[in-house]
């Protein structure tokens, strides 16, 4: 690869920051991290060359602080700005503002994020192009009236989805007319308090669905290959949990329709540089596009496993302006890749997040485990960003050994301090409805409750009864000088009950 | 000498302490030792088991393999106490809701003079970029409402009473 680059900022925090670095590193690019003030003690800081303070701990006064942190790529003079995902990843004026203070933007062109970024938009955009949609509303739905018209001509359920944005907010599953103008207005207002604008479109809502996404990359010159699949259906709330390549229900047939199709839905919007087409894909494995993420995914590193590429060297290779060093039939998958994102949440107190202060942190290693995390031992999970510590990322030559790897990896898997949703995801991997392929976007919700989880084993309950009878007599020490160690019960098991 | 009483997932195991040492009844063999600041390691006939332990308020929370736990470490004089002071699993309520961690109240579904369900939703929380709902640990009538919609808490304030 002919590099020019020399120094990029990243314009993000956390595991991906470091992600992004350590291929600017791996390329002689110089690399410039941002922080907050919540951000100051995180390794994204320490692991970049240089470091900037932009804002105050939210979002919206830092890591959104779009003059800030162009100001601070110029000061710095990086040539370049990589967005990461989340954030200003797709922000078309960002992208915009980049190009115009001179600088490249790691990314697509700001027209084809624009045209993405409005879903009623890129629908028609796609639809235009020949890609399979589900019967939908060709544009924001006016009001209740045409809305109601909609769900008599094409039945119920019907999903109510916002026209500025995704991750769930301002959507709802409709079953009947009755039920039809509480949901509507509600997701109006969801909508318009999560995006800004509450306008809302209809599409029929598919019941046993998977999510299947393929990557795609392309270059300035009309070149679009596709990476393959990624199967996210395992979902809680809409966010993903366990991601996969290849999928189960994946032919080599499907896939080089589906690669083909999602190639088509890109050109559709000029697209440049690495981006996800999202499908729904129904039990007769109809697909339907669902959206185009026009950035980086988090689940990334799946895909990267399976075909042996750097997707971040290739961003920045095409983002240059250089053509894809490969076509579409020079790409071979190999094996079998899983990732779990492993988030400070307590899987059973309603998956509310746990914020604090790691206390113990022992990742997973050994053959064929990737761990991409942005939090140390010590570090705190801060309350104003995302909840997710790590990705762990499993690869072997089939599924079978890739879910007994990522097994493996979870039960070695220590951290303390905050609760996680490793059992979550030990739960998801070894059930057998997931290791026999079946499973779509509703498994989590109708097979997931926190009394399933499993217990200890009862040489495990003994080991531990007895590590803690000795961490408990252990804490009281050290006694003072002269005494032996029996005064440990009145000074620490009285105060048992004390509050924390 | 004297014993503990530890509890783990609802069963009791004994372990005797002397001079510092510590037995397990009914398996005097096993042993342990601290190999790192909360990290233990277990032999039990052989068996090898790795156990993280950390102490959290009152009790412990062990980790063993992908699998948590919260584990009560007693002593005869200690259980007593508490039967005696009446606290314990017994009759812990809890009447005061407070705010898990800095958030946003985005919903309260309850008023003062309402009765819940255990279970039911009280207040929906906004943090780390997602909506938490905080749910009644038992049933009761809400006595007091001190947040509202739209109000920015701090760990650990007080959002509501429930008798």
């Amino acid at each position: 690869m002919n590099l020019r680059l020399r120094k990029v900022l990243i314009a993000n925090r956390g595991e991906i920051a470091i992600r992004v670095m350590r291929t600017c590193r791996e390329l002689g690019i110089r690399t410039v991290a941002v922080y907050s003030d919540a951000d100051r003690n995180m390794p994204h800081v320490a692991r970049a060359d240089e470091a900037y303070r932009i804002g105050p701990p939210p979002s919206r006064e830092s890591y959104l602080q779009m003059e800030t942190i162009i100001d601070v790529a110029r000061r710095a003079g990086a040539d370049a700005i990589h967005p990461g995902y989340g954030f200003l990843s797709e922000n078309a004026r960002f992208a915009e503002m980049v190009a115009g203070a001179g600088l490249l933007f790691v990314g697509p062109p700001a027209r084809s994020i624009a045209a993405m970024g409005d879903k009623t938009e890129a629908r028609r955009l796609v639809q235009a192009a020949g890609v399979p949609t589900l019967p939908g509303t060709s544009g924001p739905v006016g009001s209740e009236a045409d809305g109601m018209a909609f769900c008599a001509l094409h039945g119920f359920p019907v999903l109510i989805k916002a026209a500025a944005g995704g991750g769930g907010k301002g959507m709802r599953v409709v079953r009947s007319m009755e039920e039809f103008a509480t949901s509507f207005r509600a997701a109006q207002s969801e909508a318009l308090s999560a995006f800004g604008d509450g306008r809302v479109f209809l599409e029929k809502f598919l019941e046993n669905t998977r999510h299947i996404e393929f990557q795609i990359l392309a270059d300035a010159f009309g070149s679009t290959v596709h990476l393959g699949e990624r199967e996210c259906s395992i979902q809680r709330r809409h966010q993903k949990v366990v991601e996969e390549s290849p999928s189960v229900v994946m032919t080599e047939e499907l896939r080089e329709e589906m690669g083909r199709t999602a190639v088509m839905a890109a050109k559709a919007c000029g697209y440049v540089n690495a981006g996800t087409i999202e499908f729904l894909v129904d039990e007769d494995l109809h697909y339907y596009f669902l959206e185009m993420n026009t950035r980086l995914q988090v689940e990334h590193p799946v895909t990267e496993l399976c075909t042996g590429l750097d997707l971040v060297a290739l961003q920045l290779h095409v983002a240059q302006g250089n053509p894809l060093p490969f076509r579409q039939e020079e790409i071979a998958f190999r094996g079998h890749a899983i990732e779990c994102r492993i988030c400070a949440e307590d899987v059973e107190n309603n998956f509310m997040p746990s914020t604090g202060k790691i206390l113990h942190l022992r990742p997973a290693q050994g053959p064929g485990i990737r761990e991409d995390r942005g939090v140390e031992e010590g570090g705190e999970i801060p309350v104003f960003y995302d909840s997710m510590i790590s990705k762990l990322v499993a690869w072997a030559p089939g599924r079978g050994e890739a879910l007994r790897k990522m097994e493996r990896a979870l039960e070695e898997y220590e951290i303390t301090g905050v609760k996680t949703n490793i059992p979550l995801c030990l739960f998801v991997i070894r059930h057998p409805e997931f290791a026999a392929g079946r499973f779509s976007t509703r498994f989590l919700g109708e097979n997931f409750s926190p009394d399933r989880l499993p217990g200890f084993s009862e040489i495990q309950q003994k080991a531990i009864a007895l590590a803690c009878a000795l961490a408990a007599t252990r804490t009281a020490t050290p006694a003072p000088a002269g005494r032996d160690g029996r005064d440990w019960k009145s000074a620490r098991l009285l105060n048992l009950r004390g509050k924390p | 000498m004297s014993a503990v009483l530890v509890t783990v997932q609802g069963r009791e195991h004994v372990v005797e302490v002397e001079n510092g040492r510590c037995i397990l009844q009914g398996n005097p063999d096993a042993s342990a030792v601290e190999i790192a600041p909360g990290v233990f390691s277990v032999i039990i006939n052989g068996i090898s088991v790795r156990v993280l332990a950390s102490r959290q308020g009152e009790s412990f929370t062990a980790h063993c393999e992908g699998v948590v736990g919260e584990v009560l470490v007693e002593t005869e004089r200690t259980r007593l106490l508490k039967r005696y002071a009446g606290v314990g699993d017994v009759v812990a309520r809890k009447t005061e809701i407070y705010a898990p961690m800095p958030a946003l109240i985005v919903k309260v579904e309850v008023k003062a003079g309402d009765s819940v369900e255990k279970g039911q939703g009280l207040v929906i929380l906004e943090a780390m970029k997602m909506e938490n709902e905080l749910k009644a640990t038992h049933a009761g009538v809400v006595k007091k409402v001190l947040v509202e919609k739209g109000m920015k808490v701090e760990k650990g304030e007080l959002l509501l009473l429930l008798e």
